[in-house]
């Protein structure tokens, strides 16, 4: 199956890629753990593009790069539909774990206890152990048509709430496109998402997600199908 | 010849045996807290510039230090420097009057009241009024402000109740206030963020009696808090940058200073639970020679700051041993110490040293 889409990121790409393959769309899957994009184990070269240290995820770039034909996985001119950087589990271990809270933007409801943080200083601590990931994802927007999805809405949490707003708001000035399927299933911009759409762990989406998620990105033309894929899906 | 008390004096108690005969490192019986502490015992630390000197000896000794107002986990050091946290207990900035600590105390006790103090609006951001640099570019809005100010309020509090000893380094007699509303101000408006209004923004150079009724206040309210809390003051030896008053800058820091140091040694003399510890006098007066400050002499220089800790923690009897690093200090001090000699001055006062028996 020729590939219409690459698919770039941590676990949570792994439902983008069942729902591909659900959908019969050709794709090729980068994928590490979140502490390998956390640890920078990868990085962006502007001749060569993505690269990878050795090991694992050097060995999938590499498969992939031979598969595309290309040296640069960017040349081959596919749409990318990646989630990285997000973070979100070391992010709220690390703020929630010493009781911190988020200020929303417009300052949003007082908090009775706590620690709150505000947003400059957020911003500025995401930029700080997330730095790498910003980095990558403003280099990989310049060469390719890119949208970053946000990981599936597993709870209510404010901070986890906030965090997403001021990662997928940084994103955006990079360049990027970020799409949040949780808001499109759920219609609404706190609410989480049914149990159901979630695996036994609770925090990745189920195949069912992905698909719906990929099946959002082809109805809005980020995936545009090839006439012949489509019918042969 | 009957003999006068001052016979059975020791040595440290004479001006030659306890000073003039012994090397700025080497005093004895400088200080020892009035109180037993466990080992395990918590401070917290607040007040002028010189305070953090002592929150960073805490920490660097891996003593008890209470941080009630964190930054997350794997926060790098510079940006949780950048936004003053691990300054102090929380980020109330300096701390430089006890007026100011005053509102804190009324803060700390009722949260709500942080909507009443003033916040300010430049170029679209805001600031604290009691905290102007707290945020190196402010805050996004009026509730962010209001939202942190409160934070920090709390925070404040837990940091009393949490703590065996509350540090505080008395920093200025000099403050503005605003006169409509009474609030106090760390700094003039306008100098650092904010803008001076001459109409509003009045001087106030406290005096003794009204730091002395400030200060009892801060006690009363702080044993209300936490009434096992003991309180350590220190006189900051950091002089003033610039005086409002009539006088001469050099004078009118001696005036503040006095000030402070007067009615520290009295709290400590009136109060059990309130102790006072010399660093002001260690590193400020004559027979250091201006040594421990840098070449401005305004700001202290690392070595006074280490020398005071050194003392401090020697009074605390918390077991600290003398380090390498200490050593070497020594041995800097005594080398420029030996270069210079003071002339002594006649004084009467010499005359008691024909008593000093050693």
């Amino acid at each position: 199956m020729q590939a219409e889409v690459l698919i770039i990121g941590d676990s949570h790409t792994d439902c983008l890629a069942w729902g591909c393959e659900r959908l019969g769309i050709g794709f090729h899957h980068i994928r590490s753990s979140g502490g390998a994009w956390y640890e920078g184990k990868y990085s962006f070269e502007p001749n060569r593009g993505l690269t990878a240290q050795p090991g694992p995820p050097r060995k999938k770039l590499t498969a992939v790069k031979q598969a595309l034909g290309h040296d640069n996985i960017f040349d081959a001119g596919l749409p990318v539909v990646a989630s990285f950087g997000f973070n979100l589990g070391m992010l709220m271990s690390a703020v929630s774990g010493v009781g911190h809270e988020i200020i929303a933007k417009d300052g949003g409801r007082r908090a009775e206890q706590g620690t709150v943080l505000s947003r400059a200083f957020t911003e500025q601590y995401v930029e700080a152990t997330n730095g790498n990931n910003f980095r990558i994802i403003k280099d990989m927007a310049e060469v390719s048509s890119l949208t970053m999805v946000v990981p599936p809405r597993a709870d209510r949490d404010t901070n986890r709430l906030q965090f997403v707003e001021l990662i997928s708001d940084r994103m955006m000035d990079l360049g990027a496109d970020v799409f949040d399927p949780s808001t499109m299933i759920t219609k609404d911009l706190v609410k989480p998402l049914d149990r159901s759409w979630l695996r036994e762990d609770g925090i990745h989406g189920r195949a069912e997600y992905g698909e719906r998620a990929i099946k959002a990105l082809v109805d809005h033309k980020v995936i545009e199908r090839k006439k012949e894929a489509a019918q042969a899906a | 010849m009957t003999p006068t008390p001052y016979a059975q004096l020791a040595a440290h108690k004479f001006w030659r045996t306890g000073v003039s005969q012994r090397n700025v490192t080497e005093y004895e019986s400088f200080w020892s807290s009035k109180w037993e502490l466990p080992e395990s015992a918590q401070f917290s630390t607040y007040g002028s510039c010189f305070a953090q000197h002592i929150s960073r000896a805490l920490k660097e000794r891996k003593l008890g230090w209470v941080n009630a107002e964190e930054a997350p986990l794997r926060t790098p050091e510079a940006l949780a420097k950048a936004y003053n946290y691990s300054v102090f207990s929380s980020r109330t900035g300096n701390i430089y009057t006890v007026r100011q600590l005053l509102v804190w105390l009324v803060l700390a006790n009722d949260p709500t009241q942080c909507d009443i103090i003033e916040t300010w609006e430049q170029d679209g951001r805001f600031y604290d009024s009691l905290r102007p640099s707290i945020e190196p570019d402010g805050f996004g809005s009026q509730a962010e402000t209001l939202a942190s100010r409160a934070s920090t309020a709390r925070a404040f509090g837990q940091s009393i109740r949490a703590s065996n000893v509350f540090i505080f380094t008395l920093g200025m007699t000099e403050g503005w206030e605003n006169a409509a509303s009474g609030q106090v101000y760390p700094m003039c408006p306008g100098t650092t963020r904010g803008v001076f209004d001459a109409q509003n923004h009045v001087f106030k150079n406290y005096t003794y009696p009204e730091v002395k009724e400030d200060l009892e206040a801060a006690v009363k309210i702080l044993r209300q808090m936490n009434p096992d809390i003991k309180v350590l003051l220190t006189v900051s030896p950091v002089a003033m940058t610039a005086t409002m008053s009539e006088n001469h800058v050099l004078s009118a820091n001696s005036y503040s200073k006095s000030v402070l140091r007067s009615v520290a040694g009295d709290m400590a003399q009136a109060h059990d639970n309130v102790d006072y510890f010399p660093s002001y006098e260690l590193i400020s007066s004559a027979p250091s020679r201006g040594l421990f400050y840098d070449d401005n002499m305004r700001a202290v220089a690392r070595e006074g700051v280490d020398l005071a800790m050194e003392y401090f923690f020697k009074g605390l009897n918390l077991g600290e041993e003398v380090d390498e690093q200490i050593e070497a200090i020594h041995a800097h001090i005594d080398e420029m110490i030996k270069r210079e000699e003071a002339e002594e001055l006649a004084c009467e006062e010499m005359g008691l040293e024909a008593s000093n028996a050693s």
